[in-house]
Protein backbone atom coordinates (compact mmCIF):
# COMPACT_ATOMS: atom_id res chain seq x y z
CA UNK A 1 0.00 0.00 0.00
CA UNK A 2 2.75 2.58 0.99
CA UNK A 3 4.94 1.78 -1.94
CA UNK A 4 1.98 2.05 -4.10
CA UNK A 5 1.43 5.55 -2.98
CA UNK A 6 4.75 6.53 -2.94
CA UNK A 7 5.09 5.25 -6.68
CA UNK A 8 1.68 7.32 -7.68
CA UNK A 9 3.89 10.41 -5.43
CA UNK A 10 6.77 10.23 -7.51
CA UNK A 11 4.98 9.69 -10.82
CA UNK A 12 2.86 12.27 -10.70
CA UNK A 13 4.38 15.76 -8.62
CA UNK A 14 7.40 14.92 -7.70
CA UNK A 15 8.85 16.27 -10.95
CA UNK A 16 7.15 19.55 -10.63
CA UNK A 17 7.19 20.08 -7.36
CA UNK A 18 10.93 19.66 -6.02
CA UNK A 19 12.60 22.41 -8.70
CA UNK A 20 9.79 25.16 -7.80
CA UNK A 21 9.84 24.56 -4.28
CA UNK A 22 13.42 25.16 -3.81
CA UNK A 23 12.86 28.57 -4.61
CA UNK A 24 10.50 29.45 -2.15
CA UNK A 25 10.50 30.34 1.47
CA UNK A 26 7.35 29.98 1.94
CA UNK A 27 5.40 26.72 2.56
CA UNK A 28 3.42 27.38 -1.39
CA UNK A 29 1.04 29.01 -2.66
CA UNK A 30 -2.35 27.73 -3.43
CA UNK A 31 -5.46 29.30 -5.22
CA UNK A 32 -8.92 27.74 -4.94
CA UNK A 33 -11.65 28.27 -7.62
CA UNK A 34 -15.29 28.62 -6.07
CA UNK A 35 -16.24 29.75 -2.05
CA UNK A 36 -18.98 27.01 -1.96
CA UNK A 37 -18.81 24.21 0.67
CA UNK A 38 -16.08 22.85 -1.30
CA UNK A 39 -13.64 25.47 -1.97
CA UNK A 40 -14.54 27.07 1.55
CA UNK A 41 -13.52 24.07 3.03
CA UNK A 42 -10.04 23.36 1.56
CA UNK A 43 -9.34 27.09 1.92
CA UNK A 44 -10.37 26.74 5.59
CA UNK A 45 -8.53 23.38 6.12
CA UNK A 46 -5.48 24.23 4.21
CA UNK A 47 -4.68 27.52 6.48
CA UNK A 48 -6.06 25.55 9.40
CA UNK A 49 -3.96 22.74 8.70
CA UNK A 50 -0.67 24.80 8.43
CA UNK A 51 -0.74 28.45 8.55
CA UNK A 52 1.79 29.47 6.98
CA UNK A 53 0.84 28.32 3.54
CA UNK A 54 -0.81 31.39 1.37
CA UNK A 55 -4.37 30.43 0.54
CA UNK A 56 -6.09 32.65 -2.20
CA UNK A 57 -9.91 32.28 -2.80
CA UNK A 58 -11.26 33.32 -5.93
CA UNK A 59 -15.25 33.58 -5.67
CA UNK A 60 -17.87 35.63 -8.03
CA UNK A 61 -20.29 36.29 -5.69
CA UNK A 62 -20.19 38.48 -3.05
CA UNK A 63 -21.66 35.83 -0.44
CA UNK A 64 -22.78 32.29 -0.83
CA UNK A 65 -26.32 31.44 -0.72
CA UNK A 66 -26.44 27.60 -0.19
CA UNK A 67 -28.75 24.68 -2.20
CA UNK A 68 -29.69 23.55 1.32
CA UNK A 69 -32.32 24.71 3.03
CA UNK A 70 -33.27 26.54 -0.06
CA UNK A 71 -36.30 24.19 -0.85
CA UNK A 72 -37.07 25.38 2.74
CA UNK A 73 -37.63 29.02 0.75
CA UNK A 74 -39.80 27.16 -1.37
CA UNK A 75 -42.13 25.87 1.12
CA UNK A 76 -41.79 29.69 3.01
CA UNK A 77 -40.33 28.29 5.92
CA UNK A 78 -36.67 30.22 5.34
CA UNK A 79 -35.96 32.54 4.18
CA UNK A 80 -33.06 33.84 1.14
CA UNK A 81 -31.39 36.03 3.84
CA UNK A 82 -30.93 32.96 5.95
CA UNK A 83 -29.39 30.18 4.00
CA UNK A 84 -26.83 33.11 2.64
CA UNK A 85 -23.22 32.80 4.22
CA UNK A 86 -20.62 36.10 4.44
CA UNK A 87 -17.06 35.17 3.61
CA UNK A 88 -15.78 37.23 6.13
CA UNK A 89 -15.24 34.28 8.28
CA UNK A 90 -12.63 32.96 5.52
CA UNK A 91 -11.10 36.41 5.84
CA UNK A 92 -10.66 36.77 9.19
CA UNK A 93 -9.15 32.78 8.57
CA UNK A 94 -6.29 34.35 6.70
CA UNK A 95 -7.51 33.89 3.65
CA UNK A 96 -7.16 36.08 0.76
CA UNK A 97 -10.69 36.19 -1.06
CA UNK A 98 -10.68 37.77 -4.25
CA UNK A 99 -14.05 38.66 -5.80
CA UNK A 100 -14.04 37.62 -9.61
CA UNK A 101 -14.88 35.27 -11.94
CA UNK A 102 -11.86 32.87 -13.10
CA UNK A 103 -11.87 32.84 -16.78
CA UNK A 104 -8.67 31.30 -17.85
CA UNK A 105 -6.41 28.38 -16.22
CA UNK A 106 -2.77 28.59 -17.46
CA UNK A 107 -1.56 25.04 -16.59
CA UNK A 108 1.87 25.46 -18.02
CA UNK A 109 2.34 28.93 -16.33
CA UNK A 110 0.24 27.61 -13.30
CA UNK A 111 -1.78 30.55 -12.75
CA UNK A 112 -5.54 31.46 -13.10
CA UNK A 113 -6.72 34.77 -14.90
CA UNK A 114 -9.57 36.67 -14.22
CA UNK A 115 -12.02 37.86 -16.34
CA UNK A 116 -10.51 41.51 -15.26
CA UNK A 117 -7.39 40.18 -16.80
CA UNK A 118 -5.19 39.89 -13.67
CA UNK A 119 -3.38 36.28 -12.89
CA UNK A 120 -2.89 34.62 -9.98
CA UNK A 121 -0.10 31.97 -9.45
CA UNK A 122 0.20 29.21 -7.86
CA UNK A 123 1.84 25.50 -6.85
CA UNK A 124 -1.50 24.18 -6.33
CA UNK A 125 -4.90 24.85 -8.16
CA UNK A 126 -8.11 23.48 -6.21
CA UNK A 127 -11.09 24.08 -8.81
CA UNK A 128 -14.84 23.94 -6.80
CA UNK A 129 -16.49 25.28 -9.00
CA UNK A 130 -19.60 23.44 -9.13
CA UNK A 131 -22.30 23.11 -11.57
CA UNK A 132 -23.55 24.43 -15.52
CA UNK A 133 -27.00 23.72 -16.16
CA UNK A 134 -27.17 22.00 -19.54
CA UNK A 135 -30.47 23.92 -20.91
CA UNK A 136 -29.88 22.48 -23.90
CA UNK A 137 -30.13 19.18 -22.22
CA UNK A 138 -34.34 20.08 -22.25
CA UNK A 139 -35.83 21.19 -25.72
CA UNK A 140 -37.53 24.13 -25.64
CA UNK A 141 -35.98 25.22 -22.07
CA UNK A 142 -33.37 28.02 -22.07
CA UNK A 143 -31.11 30.20 -19.92
CA UNK A 144 -34.16 33.24 -20.52
CA UNK A 145 -37.38 30.11 -20.36
CA UNK A 146 -36.06 29.81 -16.82
CA UNK A 147 -37.57 32.87 -15.83
CA UNK A 148 -40.80 31.06 -16.73
CA UNK A 149 -39.97 28.07 -15.71
CA UNK A 150 -37.82 28.32 -13.38
CA UNK A 151 -34.83 25.56 -12.41
CA UNK A 152 -34.29 27.33 -8.40
CA UNK A 153 -31.42 24.58 -8.88
CA UNK A 154 -28.68 27.10 -7.98
CA UNK A 155 -30.07 28.81 -5.09
CA UNK A 156 -30.82 32.76 -5.18
CA UNK A 157 -32.94 34.44 -7.31
CA UNK A 158 -34.02 31.66 -9.00
CA UNK A 159 -35.05 29.98 -5.80
CA UNK A 160 -37.02 33.73 -5.58
CA UNK A 161 -38.64 33.59 -8.52
CA UNK A 162 -40.21 30.17 -8.00
CA UNK A 163 -40.73 30.49 -4.29
CA UNK A 164 -42.79 33.69 -5.73
CA UNK A 165 -45.13 31.84 -8.23
CA UNK A 166 -45.87 28.78 -5.99
CA UNK A 167 -47.35 31.97 -3.61
CA UNK A 168 -48.96 33.23 -6.80
CA UNK A 169 -50.60 30.17 -8.17
CA UNK A 170 -54.21 29.65 -6.88
CA UNK A 171 -55.30 26.94 -4.56
CA UNK A 172 -56.11 23.86 -7.08
CA UNK A 173 -53.48 25.03 -8.91
CA UNK A 174 -50.72 22.01 -10.66
CA UNK A 175 -46.92 22.30 -9.87
CA UNK A 176 -44.74 20.26 -11.90
CA UNK A 177 -41.50 19.59 -11.03
CA UNK A 178 -38.95 17.52 -14.07
CA UNK A 179 -36.09 16.17 -12.30
CA UNK A 180 -32.86 15.29 -14.39
CA UNK A 181 -31.29 11.63 -15.07
CA UNK A 182 -28.54 10.84 -12.83
CA UNK A 183 -25.82 12.50 -11.93
CA UNK A 184 -26.73 15.68 -10.58
CA UNK A 185 -26.67 18.12 -7.70
CA UNK A 186 -27.89 16.82 -4.47
CA UNK A 187 -29.94 13.62 -5.33
CA UNK A 188 -32.30 13.68 -3.15
CA UNK A 189 -32.92 17.66 -3.31
CA UNK A 190 -35.86 17.24 -6.09
CA UNK A 191 -38.07 15.17 -3.75
CA UNK A 192 -37.24 17.13 -0.68
CA UNK A 193 -38.56 20.49 -2.95
CA UNK A 194 -41.71 18.29 -3.46
CA UNK A 195 -42.38 17.42 -0.46
CA UNK A 196 -41.92 21.07 1.30
CA UNK A 197 -43.91 22.71 -1.25
CA UNK A 198 -46.52 20.16 -0.26
CA UNK A 199 -46.14 20.99 3.14
CA UNK A 200 -47.19 24.70 2.27
CA UNK A 201 -49.92 23.82 -0.20
CA UNK A 202 -51.70 21.05 2.81
CA UNK A 203 -51.49 24.14 4.74
CA UNK A 204 -52.36 27.47 2.44
CA UNK A 205 -53.33 26.03 -0.98
CA UNK A 206 -55.24 22.02 -0.19
CA UNK A 207 -56.90 21.48 -3.22
CA UNK A 208 -53.76 21.79 -5.35
CA UNK A 209 -51.77 19.15 -7.20
CA UNK A 210 -48.14 18.03 -7.43
CA UNK A 211 -46.53 16.02 -10.91
CA UNK A 212 -43.34 15.11 -10.36
CA UNK A 213 -42.50 13.93 -14.41
CA UNK A 214 -38.59 12.39 -13.83
CA UNK A 215 -36.28 11.23 -16.59
CA UNK A 216 -34.90 8.30 -13.72
CA UNK A 217 -36.78 4.96 -13.01
CA UNK A 218 -36.02 5.87 -9.33
CA UNK A 219 -34.57 8.17 -6.69
CA UNK A 220 -32.65 8.74 -3.71
CA UNK A 221 -34.48 7.86 -0.24
CA UNK A 222 -37.14 6.76 -2.68
CA UNK A 223 -39.04 4.80 -0.13
CA UNK A 224 -38.66 7.05 2.89
CA UNK A 225 -40.17 9.90 1.07
CA UNK A 226 -42.91 8.14 -0.64
CA UNK A 227 -44.15 6.48 2.47
CA UNK A 228 -43.82 9.87 3.97
CA UNK A 229 -45.99 11.45 1.05
CA UNK A 230 -48.75 9.09 1.50
CA UNK A 231 -48.70 9.64 5.10
CA UNK A 232 -48.50 13.21 5.10
CA UNK A 233 -50.19 14.50 1.69
CA UNK A 234 -52.46 11.79 0.30
CA UNK A 235 -53.61 11.89 -2.74
CA UNK A 236 -51.88 15.14 -3.34
CA UNK A 237 -48.61 13.90 -5.55
CA UNK A 238 -47.74 11.55 -8.09
CA UNK A 239 -44.67 10.34 -9.37
CA UNK A 240 -44.64 9.33 -13.29
CA UNK A 241 -41.15 7.34 -13.58
CA UNK A 242 -39.24 7.57 -16.70
CA UNK A 243 -40.34 4.06 -17.82
CA UNK A 244 -43.96 5.08 -17.25
CA UNK A 245 -43.04 8.10 -19.39
CA UNK A 246 -41.91 10.41 -16.95
CA UNK A 247 -38.86 11.54 -18.97
CA UNK A 248 -39.74 15.20 -20.31
CA UNK A 249 -39.41 15.26 -23.90
CA UNK A 250 -39.49 19.12 -24.32
CA UNK A 251 -41.05 22.07 -22.76
CA UNK A 252 -43.18 25.22 -24.20
CA UNK A 253 -42.52 28.28 -21.21
CA UNK A 254 -45.11 29.93 -23.66
CA UNK A 255 -47.79 27.42 -22.81
CA UNK A 256 -46.70 26.31 -19.92
CA UNK A 257 -46.89 22.98 -21.18
CA UNK A 258 -44.72 19.92 -20.14
CA UNK A 259 -44.31 17.18 -22.93
CA UNK A 260 -43.16 13.61 -22.31
CA UNK A 261 -44.22 10.35 -22.84
CA UNK A 262 -47.16 10.81 -20.47
CA UNK A 263 -48.53 12.92 -22.29
CA UNK A 264 -48.51 16.83 -22.89
CA UNK A 265 -49.68 18.69 -19.48
CA UNK A 266 -50.29 22.44 -18.35
CA UNK A 267 -49.02 23.66 -14.73
CA UNK A 268 -49.56 26.80 -13.09
CA UNK A 269 -46.07 26.48 -11.86
CA UNK A 270 -43.53 24.82 -13.72
CA UNK A 271 -40.19 23.47 -12.09
CA UNK A 272 -37.66 22.24 -14.68
CA UNK A 273 -34.25 20.82 -13.64
CA UNK A 274 -31.97 19.86 -16.55
CA UNK A 275 -29.05 18.04 -16.93
CA UNK A 276 -26.05 19.20 -15.71
CA UNK A 277 -21.73 19.48 -15.59
CA UNK A 278 -18.93 20.31 -13.64
CA UNK A 279 -18.49 24.51 -14.19
CA UNK A 280 -17.49 26.24 -16.95
CA UNK A 281 -13.81 26.97 -16.03
CA UNK A 282 -13.75 23.18 -15.32
CA UNK A 283 -14.50 22.40 -18.95
CA UNK A 284 -12.62 25.17 -20.56
CA UNK A 285 -9.61 24.21 -18.27
CA UNK A 286 -10.05 20.60 -20.27
CA UNK A 287 -10.50 19.33 -16.56
CA UNK A 288 -13.69 16.76 -17.79
CA UNK A 289 -13.96 13.51 -19.46
CA UNK A 290 -16.63 13.18 -22.43
CA UNK A 291 -19.37 12.53 -19.95
CA UNK A 292 -18.83 16.65 -18.43
CA UNK A 293 -17.68 15.80 -14.98
CA UNK A 294 -13.70 15.93 -13.79
CA UNK A 295 -12.20 12.52 -13.28
CA UNK A 296 -9.78 12.85 -9.81
CA UNK A 297 -7.42 10.27 -7.89
CA UNK A 298 -9.95 9.20 -4.93
CA UNK A 299 -7.44 9.20 -2.51
CA UNK A 300 -6.79 13.07 -2.99
CA UNK A 301 -8.90 14.50 -5.68
CA UNK A 302 -5.95 15.21 -7.94
CA UNK A 303 -7.33 15.98 -11.16
CA UNK A 304 -5.99 13.13 -13.69
CA UNK A 305 -6.26 15.29 -16.59
CA UNK A 306 -3.69 18.24 -15.13
CA UNK A 307 -1.04 18.70 -12.80
CA UNK A 308 -1.11 20.30 -9.52
CA UNK A 309 -4.59 20.41 -9.59
CA UNK A 310 -7.69 18.81 -7.60
CA UNK A 311 -10.84 19.18 -8.58
CA UNK A 312 -13.73 18.71 -5.59
CA UNK A 313 -17.26 19.02 -4.77
CA UNK A 314 -20.18 18.53 -7.12
CA UNK A 315 -17.55 18.99 -10.47
CA UNK A 316 -15.55 16.13 -9.69
CA UNK A 317 -16.18 11.91 -10.45
CA UNK A 318 -16.24 10.64 -6.53
CA UNK A 319 -17.25 7.02 -7.07
CA UNK A 320 -20.35 6.38 -4.46
CA UNK A 321 -20.02 9.97 -3.24
CA UNK A 322 -23.13 12.00 -4.09
CA UNK A 323 -22.71 15.56 -4.88
CA UNK A 324 -23.78 16.81 -1.91
CA UNK A 325 -22.18 20.12 0.59
CA UNK A 326 -21.53 17.11 2.76
CA UNK A 327 -19.41 15.56 0.40
CA UNK A 328 -17.76 18.48 -0.91
CA UNK A 329 -16.78 19.55 2.38
CA UNK A 330 -15.27 16.40 2.84
CA UNK A 331 -13.35 16.20 -0.47
CA UNK A 332 -11.80 20.22 0.63
CA UNK A 333 -10.29 18.18 3.86
CA UNK A 334 -8.92 15.63 1.63
CA UNK A 335 -7.43 17.66 -0.68
CA UNK A 336 -6.48 20.06 1.93
CA UNK A 337 -4.59 17.53 3.69
CA UNK A 338 -2.84 15.97 0.04
CA UNK A 339 -1.84 19.54 -1.37
CA UNK A 340 0.02 20.03 2.05
CA UNK A 341 1.75 16.54 2.08
CA UNK A 342 2.86 17.32 -1.51
CA UNK A 343 4.19 20.65 -1.05
CA UNK A 344 5.85 18.94 1.98
CA UNK A 345 7.55 16.32 -0.08
CA UNK A 346 5.37 14.35 2.08
CA UNK A 347 3.60 10.72 1.78
CA UNK A 348 -0.34 11.47 0.82
CA UNK A 349 -2.21 10.66 4.16
CA UNK A 350 -4.87 8.18 3.79
CA UNK A 351 -8.39 9.87 2.88
CA UNK A 352 -11.17 9.72 5.05
CA UNK A 353 -14.39 10.56 3.44
CA UNK A 354 -18.22 10.63 4.41
CA UNK A 355 -21.59 12.04 3.31
CA UNK A 356 -24.54 12.91 5.49
CA UNK A 357 -27.75 14.15 4.02
CA UNK A 358 -31.01 15.29 5.69
CA UNK A 359 -34.29 15.86 3.76
CA UNK A 360 -36.58 18.03 5.50
CA UNK A 361 -40.39 16.19 4.21
CA UNK A 362 -42.04 18.84 6.42
CA UNK A 363 -40.10 21.19 8.74
CA UNK A 364 -40.90 18.66 11.77
CA UNK A 365 -40.05 15.51 9.39
CA UNK A 366 -36.78 14.93 8.97
CA UNK A 367 -34.98 11.92 6.71
CA UNK A 368 -31.19 11.20 5.84
CA UNK A 369 -28.83 9.03 3.98
CA UNK A 370 -24.77 8.82 5.52
CA UNK A 371 -21.99 6.39 4.30
CA UNK A 372 -18.75 6.84 5.34
CA UNK A 373 -16.71 5.87 2.52
CA UNK A 374 -14.12 3.64 1.81
CA UNK A 375 -10.67 4.64 -0.59
CA UNK A 376 -8.31 2.54 -2.81
CA UNK A 377 -6.42 3.52 -6.13
CA UNK A 378 -8.22 -0.19 -7.25
CA UNK A 379 -12.26 0.86 -7.23
CA UNK A 380 -11.82 4.14 -6.06
CA UNK A 381 -14.44 5.43 -3.80
CA UNK A 382 -17.11 2.73 -2.06
CA UNK A 383 -19.64 2.50 0.68
CA UNK A 384 -18.68 0.62 3.50
CA UNK A 385 -20.76 -2.88 3.42
CA UNK A 386 -23.29 -2.93 6.39
CA UNK A 387 -23.27 0.15 7.64
CA UNK A 388 -24.61 3.65 6.48
CA UNK A 389 -27.55 3.57 4.91
CA UNK A 390 -31.17 5.32 5.33
CA UNK A 391 -33.23 6.19 8.41
CA UNK A 392 -35.02 3.56 9.79
CA UNK A 393 -37.95 2.56 7.67
CA UNK A 394 -40.65 2.53 10.77
CA UNK A 395 -39.64 5.06 13.22
CA UNK A 396 -40.14 3.97 16.88
CA UNK A 397 -40.72 5.98 20.49
CA UNK A 398 -37.54 7.32 19.92
CA UNK A 399 -39.20 9.64 17.30
CA UNK A 400 -36.92 9.25 14.60
CA UNK A 401 -38.42 11.74 12.23
CA UNK A 402 -38.86 14.61 14.57
CA UNK A 403 -35.41 14.13 16.23
CA UNK A 404 -34.16 14.08 12.21
CA UNK A 405 -35.28 17.38 11.05
CA UNK A 406 -34.01 19.06 14.42
CA UNK A 407 -30.81 17.38 13.82
CA UNK A 408 -31.06 18.68 9.91
CA UNK A 409 -31.42 22.14 11.26
CA UNK A 410 -28.46 21.19 13.69
CA UNK A 411 -26.48 19.75 10.78
CA UNK A 412 -26.76 22.84 8.91
CA UNK A 413 -25.61 24.97 10.82
CA UNK A 414 -22.60 23.08 12.18
CA UNK A 415 -21.26 22.33 7.81
CA UNK A 416 -21.92 26.92 7.60
CA UNK A 417 -19.35 27.05 10.51
CA UNK A 418 -17.11 24.12 9.00
CA UNK A 419 -17.05 25.40 5.68
CA UNK A 420 -17.08 29.30 5.93
CA UNK A 421 -16.12 30.05 9.66
CA UNK B 1 -3.68 -2.72 7.90
CA UNK B 2 -4.52 -0.12 10.64
CA UNK B 3 -1.76 2.17 9.90
CA UNK B 4 -2.56 2.47 5.97
CA UNK B 5 -6.30 3.60 7.31
CA UNK B 6 -7.09 7.02 7.73
CA UNK B 7 -5.74 8.96 11.13
CA UNK B 8 -7.62 9.79 14.25
CA UNK B 9 -7.74 13.47 13.03
CA UNK B 10 -8.81 12.85 9.63
CA UNK B 11 -11.50 10.66 10.77
CA UNK B 12 -12.61 13.17 13.50
CA UNK B 13 -12.78 16.21 11.06
CA UNK B 14 -15.16 14.34 9.18
CA UNK B 15 -17.83 14.45 12.42
CA UNK B 16 -17.69 18.56 12.22
CA UNK B 17 -20.18 18.45 9.36
CA UNK B 18 -22.51 17.46 11.81
CA UNK B 19 -21.49 17.91 14.55
CA UNK B 20 -19.67 21.43 14.47
CA UNK B 21 -15.82 22.51 13.99
CA UNK B 22 -13.64 20.82 16.44
CA UNK B 23 -16.88 19.26 17.58
CA UNK B 24 -18.30 22.27 19.07
CA UNK B 25 -22.02 21.83 18.07
CA UNK B 26 -23.96 25.27 17.67
CA UNK B 27 -27.48 23.78 17.54
CA UNK B 28 -29.61 20.40 17.41
CA UNK B 29 -26.46 17.99 17.46
CA UNK B 30 -24.66 16.90 20.45
CA UNK B 31 -20.82 18.33 20.90
CA UNK B 32 -18.30 15.58 20.46
CA UNK B 33 -16.97 14.94 24.06
CA UNK B 34 -13.17 15.72 25.32
CA UNK B 35 -10.61 13.89 27.02
CA UNK B 36 -12.82 11.33 27.95
CA UNK B 37 -11.73 8.60 25.86
CA UNK B 38 -13.23 5.31 27.41
CA UNK B 39 -16.57 7.09 27.49
CA UNK B 40 -16.17 7.64 23.44
CA UNK B 41 -15.31 4.40 23.09
CA UNK B 42 -18.00 2.83 25.14
CA UNK B 43 -20.52 5.12 23.27
CA UNK B 44 -19.24 4.04 19.59
CA UNK B 45 -19.16 0.57 20.64
CA UNK B 46 -23.01 0.81 22.19
CA UNK B 47 -24.10 2.67 18.94
CA UNK B 48 -22.37 0.02 16.66
CA UNK B 49 -23.64 -2.44 18.72
CA UNK B 50 -27.65 -1.02 18.03
CA UNK B 51 -27.66 -1.33 22.12
CA UNK B 52 -27.69 2.70 22.63
CA UNK B 53 -30.74 4.48 21.25
CA UNK B 54 -29.78 6.54 17.97
CA UNK B 55 -31.24 8.05 14.42
CA UNK B 56 -28.00 8.21 12.52
CA UNK B 57 -24.77 7.52 14.74
CA UNK B 58 -25.75 3.89 14.56
CA UNK B 59 -25.66 3.59 10.77
CA UNK B 60 -21.93 5.96 11.02
CA UNK B 61 -20.13 3.45 13.95
CA UNK B 62 -20.67 0.41 12.12
CA UNK B 63 -18.80 1.80 9.59
CA UNK B 64 -15.56 1.82 11.86
CA UNK B 65 -13.82 -1.02 12.95
CA UNK B 66 -12.69 -1.35 16.77
CA UNK B 67 -9.37 -0.08 15.75
CA UNK B 68 -10.28 3.08 13.96
CA UNK B 69 -12.90 3.58 16.68
CA UNK B 70 -9.77 4.08 19.29
CA UNK B 71 -8.28 6.21 16.78
CA UNK B 72 -10.84 8.45 16.58
CA UNK B 73 -11.31 8.61 20.72
CA UNK B 74 -7.78 9.11 21.18
CA UNK B 75 -8.16 12.13 19.27
CA UNK B 76 -10.82 13.57 20.36
CA UNK B 77 -9.02 12.72 24.22
CA UNK B 78 -6.15 15.48 23.08
CA UNK B 79 -8.44 18.01 21.39
CA UNK B 80 -8.05 21.11 23.97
Amino acid sequence: MTATRRAFIVGSVAATLVAPRLARAAAGAVVVIGAGFGGATAARYLKRLDPTVDVTLVEREAAIVTCPFSNAVLGGYETLQGITRSLDGLKAAGIKVVRGEASAIDLQARSVRLADGSRLAYDRLVVSPGIDLNFAGVAGYSEAAAAQMPHAWKAGAQTTRLRQQLEAMPDGGTFIVAPPANPFRCPPGPYERVSLVASYFKAKKPKSKILVFDAKDNFSKQGLFQAAWESEFPGMIAWVAGKDGGKVESVDPATMTVKCGFGNQKGDVVNVIPPQRAGAIAQSAGLTADNGWCPVDPMTFASTKAANVHVIGDASIAGAMPKSGSSANAQGKVAAAAILASLAGKPVPAPALNNICYSLVTPDYGISVTDVYQVTKDKGITTTPNAGGLSVRTPTDLGERKLEAAYARGWYRNISADSWG
Amino acid sequence: MAQDGPSGQAMVQTCYVCHGPEGRSAEGVPALMRGQKELVVRQMVEFKTDRRPATIMNRVAKSYSDEQIASIADYLAGLK
